[in-house]
Formats: structure tokens, sequence, C-alpha cells
């Protein structure tokens, strides 16, 4: 990819994210029926560990910790690592040595077993 | 002027004490140990300083790594393991391409590091592919599941 496509990719990125923001912040997820459902859940009926995102943001951007915490607590305290992954991974060029680290095979098969744990718990509690 | 100097030469004796005889006399005076030898030489006012000479800067030691991170590869940067990307779709889209995904965002990873780097372009290149899986499908899901949805009364 040439560098100005590369900008391109993240400006038209970083302008659909505050789209989203601004989306969930008007629309409850819980109310209307246009915000995308989970397959897993519909499928099976099994919380999957994503389920909740939406109404966790939608809370979030109302500064409402507790529901965001109650909707989805994993996702709420996986955010700071996810920016820091997205900050690495947008300086991979420039920074191959904190990419490196932070994409160690450590840290990828603890946050997929994080994340695996975390869709069984939340089903038994 | 010119008798006092006279007379300042006649009392300073060099011929029995040495050159350091009034020193040696206010030593015996005071009672200190006075050894000439121990008295530094007064630095030579005729050599010139040595004019500072453009030295090469010696070669810096190489920045260590730590000991747990692996050698990086010479030619470039680990190839893009999207392994947020792969949780995103993960927990957003579908989960078991996300799954997918994920086992192949630390192959990519564990690859690079065992220097495998053919490799490791090989599983980056099949984690982008899962992860377009996941969201297509979870796109595709929800994009037939919405009109079902509004038909079915709530």
């Amino acid at each position: 990819m040439t560098r100005s496509a590369s900008t391109a990719f993240k400006v038209i990125g970083i302008t659909c994210v505050i789209a989203l923001l601004i989306l969930y912040f008007i629309i409850d997820p819980a109310e209307s029926r246009f915000a995308p459902k989970c397959m897993v859940h519909l499928v099976t009926g099994w919380e999957c560990p994503g389920c909740g995102s939406q109404r966790m943001i939608h809370a979030l951007l109302h500064g409402d910790l507790a529901a965001a915490w109650h909707f989805n607590a994993m996702l709420l305290c996986m955010l700071p690592v996810v920016a820091v992954m997205l900050v690495a991974a947008a300086l991979r060029t420039r920074m191959p040595k904190f990419y490196a680290i932070v994409n160690s095979v450590y840290v990828i098969v603890g946050l997929a077993i994080i994340i695996m744990l975390w869709g069984v718990v939340r089903n038994f509690i | 002027m010119d008798t006092d100097k006279t007379k300042i030469d006649e009392n300073y004796d060099t011929s029995e004490k040495g050159n350091y005889g009034v020193e040696k006399e206010w030593a015996d005076r005071l009672g200190i140990d006075f050894d000439p030898a121990k008295i530094p030489e007064p630095p030579r006012q005729d050599v010139q300083p040595e004019p500072p000479q453009f030295r090469p800067e010696p070669p810096k030691p190489p920045v260590q790594d730590p000991a747990w991170l692996p050698p990086m590869h010479p030619n470039g940067p680990m190839p893009p393991t999207y392994m947020v990307w792969s949780i995103i779709a993960t927990i957003l889209c579908c989960l078991p391409a996300g799954i997918v995904a994920i086992v192949y965002s630390s192959s990519v990873s564990s690859r690079y590091y065992a220097r495998d780097y053919e490799g490791a372009r090989r599983a980056s290149e099949r984690a982008e592919i899962w992860i377009i899986v996941s969201i297509v499908t979870g796109i595709i899901f929800n994009a037939l599941y919405l009109p079902l949805s509004l038909l079915l009364p709530q």
C-alpha cells in the first residue's frame, strides 16, 4: 500500500469511528430494532464474549460506568489495551520493536484466553 | 628598592640547606615533616598546551535488547498480526471465524520470533482473510436477520 493510500485509509477509519460513536450516543441499542444482533446469541442462546458491547458503549458515552460494567465488564477493561494495540498497529513501521513487544505471542495468547474465559464465565454468573 | 632586593638575596641561603632552606626552617619550627621530593613540580610555562585534536568518537556499544525480546528481522518489522482486528471481529462480528483469525495472528508472531519470516507473512495474510470473513459473515447475518425481525411481532 502506498503512503497516501495508507493515510487515506486511516482518515476514513477515524471518520467512521467518530460517526459510530455519535450514532451510539444518540441510539440506545437496547431499544433500537436496527442495532445489529449477535449471531451466536441468537443461534445458541449463550452470551458470547462480545455480547452487550453496543449497550456498553452507549452507557459509557453517557457516563454511566456502572451500567457499562454491567453490560460487558471485560470489554470495558480491555478498552485501554485495544487503544494501545491500535496505536502500535498504526506505528508498526516506525516503531517495530514496540509493535513486536505488544504483539508478542504471550500477549496474543493471553488475550485470547481472557476472551474465551470471559465467554464461559459470563454465562454462569 | 635596590637595597631591599640585595637583603633578601643575602638572607636566602642556598648553599647549605638547598633550595628549600627557608621552607625547611619554618617546617622545623612548626614541627611539620618536610620532604622536598614531595613538592609537585610547577607547570612548565614554555610548553604550549596541545591543541585539541579531532578524535573520532569511540563506537557506541549496540543497545542490547532485553533477553525476552527475540531478534528483529534486519530487513523489516514484523508483518501485521492484525491482532486488534481479530479481537474486534471476534467479539463484535462472528465468533468462530474470529477465533481462527486470532490463531493466525498468534501464528504470525510466533513464526516471526522463530525467524520463519516467510511463514509469518503467509499467516498474516490468512489472518487478514479470516478477519474479512468474520466481518462479512456478521454483516450478511444481520442483513438477513433485520428484515425478518422487523416482520416478527415484538
